[in-house]
């Protein structure tokens, strides 16, 4: 007996597709397949036909670990929770599972809409492989938990899509399995239900219960796992602790860069990305080249043009967080740091400032430090400086946010900028953890505007003292 | 307890053991079924019994009107309705074994369950429409005073049997369903057709000696005759037919299961 409670070896799915051009209900295609079938050519056909959605996959799951399973569309993450759930079978290697399992691929299964409400749960939860008896015991807390009240006796078909969810959520949240895969759908009914449903789900897993989830929240995966898989294209990508993978996701996906190196040449100043040998050249407009590896490398060339020389110039830049570390993902009750490390070249004012622009693309402010003795900023010679500049908490939206990074010379009219490097970095705020106080307050869905910063509120009841002359 | 899972055998085996794990859903399956058929009706218990009964009515007048010959000793009307109950049983159950598993592909597709209980719940289901339709031949047997005989005892093997027909040729169709819908309307064609070969209105006597074993290649032939002869006393029990039936019910039944374990690894991949 192994302390695993999941073992996924060497997994694979394959999925035959259609060749272009040919309709599988065509005679040429029924011949051929036909023809196939007698030769017993049918696996040894050639790869184009054929679509690895998991490739040698494997990994182990420990008792009461809570899993999130992230990746872009198609990357393979519903393949392998069908393959778990064991609806659909793997083409090769094997998984070991050791307890009950149940899946929700879907809620809302199996729901019979001309059947009342009551019956429905009974025949969803035997779906399930609950028995009669379980159910009875668990009815009412059933009904109490999907707010459905008198409506239970009334057929699904004249319930609303929330409440038939909610109906459908709270039956999956009364199974009792040792595994609990979920797939998206934790995203039911309105706000409250939806904390109830997350309270459930830690309630559930926090009894040493193993959860595994596919999500595209980054927010709920964050919350909900301990540990997170990246699937990419039917391989995993990255496996290991859900901070980590979370923002290597989410730096790779959305492009979010958080950190920046400039290289030093003569007449050129060659921005790229670490570790990146791109050499391209062009006049004074950057090149945004997306990497094979999906992972977006950027190699910018500036040209500098013979109008003016720069006196200053970027040699690299991060987004820290407050240990210092690069990092592309903060939770938005977390310390932001801009750093910036500029050569100057000439005598003269240098004055470092950064510009930063809210997910929708709108300026949000630009900064400069706050220093009112320009002897501060002055340089007789030439230097290395380094700037940092610390974002206030609680203070950003949820979403991307792009830092422009200028340095310039307020002394000289008009300003002369010596470099600006639009749109370098970036990073991406989520949400703080649940119990935080935080500028979410109870607003159930994202919040416009490009800032979201947490105010001093005072509300109180006034009812009284207006009453009392 | 340990679950693994692994690429699919050519032959998934089924064990007695998991299905009697999942006896809960099969009857979940089976109650919606009848449920499903049965709601928003106000003769929902009527319908089942409607059509026999006046096929019974419009077949018996026929032959009293025309004075046709049809080979048959017991009461006409007693006759066509065991028959054709018997009938329309078999022809619903069939069809709607073979499209169990398009009807359940939600669910198979996001919950897992030896799938072989999706053909089995269509047929339970359908044998509770046709105890329905038992009701009436009760009060006919009571009018025309035609009771059973010792050979009663035989009807649920008669019952077994239907079932197994029916699973066995719902399966095939079931597992060739997946390849093509062009299946599901032959057999459509298949039952419609069998109607008018089968001993469901006419007695197999009316035929000539060289024709009848030909005739009896059919399975329901000798399901037909067993099922009547063991409801009434004047009813001879068939002899040669039935064991043609009965290997045929045993063979379609193992070349059903055998074919519909081996397309059940692709079920979900080709729905």
């Amino acid at each position: 007996m192994s302390e695993y409670v999941i073992e996924v070896r060497a997994l694979g799915k394959c999925y035959p597709i259609g060749v272009a051009g040919q309709s599988p209900f065509s005679w040429r295609h029924l011949c051929k397949s036909s023809f196939d079938m007698l030769r017993r050519k049918v696996h040894s056909e050639n790869q184009k036909n054929h679509h690895w959605a998991l490739n040698n996959i494997s990994f182990n799951v420990k008792r009461g670990e809570r899993i999130g399973v992230i990746g872009r569309n198609g990357a393979g993450k519903s393949t392998l929770l069908k393959i778990m759930s064991r609806v659909a079978y793997p083409t090769t290697g094997e998984i070991r599972i050791r307890g009950t399992l149940t899946s929700l691929l879907e809620v809302g299964t199996g729901f019979n809409d001309n059947l009342t409400g009551r019956e429905n749960v009974f025949l969803n939860a035997s779906l399930y492989g609950l028995s009669r008896t379980d159910v009875e015991s668990r009815f009412n807390d059933i009904v109490a938990f999907s707010e459905i009240g008198r409506f239970i006796d009334t057929p699904v078909k004249n319930y609303s899509s929330g409440m038939k969810m909610r109906l459908a959520f709270s039956v999956a949240a009364h199974l009792d399995p040792d595994i609990l895969l979920l797939d998206e759908v934790l995203a039911v009914g309105d706000m409250s239900f939806q904390r109830k449903c997350l309270e459930r789900v830690d309630q559930l897993t926090s009894g040493g219960r193993t959860l595994f989830f596919v999500s595209h929240s980054m927010d709920s995966v964050i919350r909900y796992c301990d540990r997170c898989i990246w699937l990419d294209n039917g391989i995993i990508r990255m496996d290991g602790e859900v901070q980590e993978v979370v923002s290597a996701y989410v730096e790779a996906v959305l492009g979010v860069r958080s950190n920046i190196v400039v290289e030093q040449n003569n007449d050129n100043i060659e921005l790229q990305n670490s570790g990146q040998e791109n050499q391209k050249l062009c006049t004074t407009t950057e090149t945004n080249s997306v990497g094979e590896d999906g992972l977006s490398n950027c190699s910018f060339l500036l040209n500098s043009p013979s109008k003016f020389r720069a006196g200053a110039s970027l040699i690299k830049a991060s987004v820290i967080n407050r240990h210092y570390a690069e990092k592309a993902l903060f939770r938005v009750d977390e310390q932001i740091g801009i750093q910036m490390h500029y050569n100057i070249n000439e005598p003269g004012l240098f004055v470092p400032a950064i510009h930063v622009y809210c997910p929708q693309g709108t300026l949000v402010f630009a900064a400069v430090p706050p220093i009112n003795d320009p002897e501060e900023l002055k340089y007789h010679q030439p230097a290395m400086v380094s700037s940092l500049a610390w974002l206030p908490v609680d203070f950003l939206n949820i979403g991307t946010y792009t830092v422009s990074l200028i340095v310039f010379s307020p002394d000289e009219a008009p300003f002369k900028r010596h470099f600006i490097h639009e749109q370098m970095l970036s990073f991406h705020c989520v949400e703080a953890v649940e119990e935080k106080k935080s500028a979410r307050g109870l607003m159930p869905r994202g919040f416009p505007g490009p800032i979201r910063p947490l105010l001093q509120w005072s509300v109180a009841n006034t009812t009284q003292s207006s009453e009392r002359p | 307890m340990e679950i693994l899972i692994q690429p699919p055998k050519s032959f998934t085996r089924i064990t007695i053991r998991e299905l009697w794990k999942y006896r809960n859903l099969l009857r979940t399956l089976v109650n919606r079924r009848i449920k499903a058929e049965f709601n928003q009706q106000y003769f929902a218990y009527v319908w089942p019994v409607f059509r026999p009964v006046l096929m019974v009515i419009l077949f018996s007048l026929f032959r009293n009107l025309s004075k046709a010959r049809t080979g048959v000793d017991i009461p006409y009307p007693l006759y066509v309705y065991g028959g054709l109950i018997l009938w329309f049983f078999f022809t619903e159950a069939t069809l709607q074994t073979a499209t169990s598993v398009k009807q359940n592909a939600g669910l198979i597709q996001k919950v897992y369950f030896p799938r072989i209980i999706s053909p089995i719940s269509a047929i339970l289901a359908n044998l509770t429409t046709f105890s329905i339709t038992v009701i009436p031949l009760i009060i006919m047997m009571i009018l025309y005073n035609t009771f059973p005989g010792w050979h009663i005892i035989l009807l649920p093997v008669v019952i077994l049997q239907m079932a197994l027909l029916i699973l066995g040729l719902g399966c095939i169709f079931a597992a060739l369903g997946l390849s093509s819908n062009d299946w599901d309307r032959f057999l459509g064609f298949l039952l419609y057709m069998g109607l008018f070969v089968s001993p469901v209105i006419y007695a197999p006597s009316m035929l000539p000696d060289y024709a009848r074993l030909a005739y009896s290649l059919n399975p329901m032939v000798g399901l037909l005759m067993a099922f009547r002869a063991s409801l009434f006393r004047g009813a001879p029990w068939p002899g040669t037919e039935w064991y043609i039936s009965s290997v045929f019910v045993i063979v379609i039944a193992f070349i059903g299961i055998v074919m519909f374990q081996r397309a059940e690894k692709h079920i979900v991949d080709r729905l």
